[in-house]
């Protein structure tokens, strides 16, 4: 959780460069435009990524990325259940969004553990290589264990 | 009974007029490059933009084929022979670049692509689909470190 709550930000500002000159030159690049709204998430710029989001429903609002970017905005106004709907509502537009998944899995990881292992389930079995959902998966060990052989979940061997 | 007449290689390339008859001694290359002569002109523009990156490449054109075809009369004709093959050239070595860099970052080996992104020239660095590469390169360097 920690790796994936505060990481490094070292590289946070060449990164935001890069996504700031690529929407100056494509302003309706969908894109890519998830990890930039999950960069200013952890930035914390609550004006540009309402921006973004804005702009992106405007331009596409069929697209899982529109979504993820509004999810992250009401995920940063800690409105955990409006954010929940939105990445659910771009795992629909698009099953194989690994992303979305992970990141429905973070707004639920600290309240409801079961769900949010099915939702980190989900997001594996999406893309096995996406190593977001995998870092969770590590860092609550413990939990999910104890929650495991709580409940019985026979599940727990697949980890 | 006569042996069947041998057919001429300018038939088996599937051209015909009097020229042809000329080059039937050249290669199979030349007759490569006098197919792709007529499209030639629409590309000048392209070879224009290209042109002050070839420096920065370490592209080596294949030229020696000027010198050997006798009948190539044209010096035009055939500076733009040799455009051609450098801007194919050109594009070769760009695609390859960006695959590369691609490959780079689909195994999360984000730093190399990342150099392999600043290898390209200015041209291709400002295009969207390099700078959204560079953008996650450089978010997931820091993310992914860390999870490391």
């Amino acid at each position: 959780m920690i790796c994936v709550l505060h990481p490094s930000l070292s590289d946070a500002p060449k990164s935001r460069r890069a996504f700031e000159s690529l929407r100056d030159l494509d302003p309706y690049r969908i894109l890519d435009m998830e990890v930039y709204s999950t960069l200013l998430w952890h930035t914390e710029k609550h004006i540009d990524l309402s921006f973004l989001a804005q702009e992106l429903l405007s331009i596409e609002p069929r697209s899982p990325q529109t979504w993820i970017a509004i999810g992250n905005c009401f995920s940063l106004q800690k409105d955990k259940k409006q954010a929940l709907t939105c990445f659910g509502r771009a795992t629909q537009l698009d099953p194989g969004c690994a992303y979305a998944y992970t990141l429905a899995g973070h707004e639920l990881v600290d309240t409801r553990i079961d769900q949010a292992i099915n939702y980190f389930q989900s997001g594996i079995r999406a893309d096995p290589r996406h190593y977001n959902a995998w870092c969770v998966i590590l860092h609550h060990t413990e939990r999910i264990l104890t929650h495991a052989t709580h409940s019985g979940m026979g599940w727990v061997h697949a980890i | 009974m006569a042996p069947p007449i041998e057919a001429p290689r300018w038939v088996h390339l599937g051209c015909c007029g009097p020229v042809d008859i000329l080059f039937a001694k050249a290669g199979l290359k030349e007759r490569k490059r006098q197919a792709v002569r007529p499209i030639s002109p629409s590309l000048d523009s392209e070879m224009d933009d290209e042109g002050p990156a070839l420096d920065e490449s370490n592209l080596t054109p294949p030229s020696p084929s000027r010198t050997r075809s006798p009948d190539d009369t044209s010096t035009g004709q055939q500076s733009e022979d040799h455009a051609m093959e450098i801007a194919e050239c050109t594009v070769y070595n760009t695609m390859r670049s960006c695959a590369r860099a691609f490959r780079a970052f689909a195994s999360y080996d984000l730093q190399k692509c990342l150099d392999e992104l600043e290898g390209l020239d200015a041209v291709q660095q400002r295009t969207p689909w390099v700078m959204g590469l560079v953008g996650r390169a450089e978010y997931e360097k820091g993310d992914y470190a860390a999870v490391r």
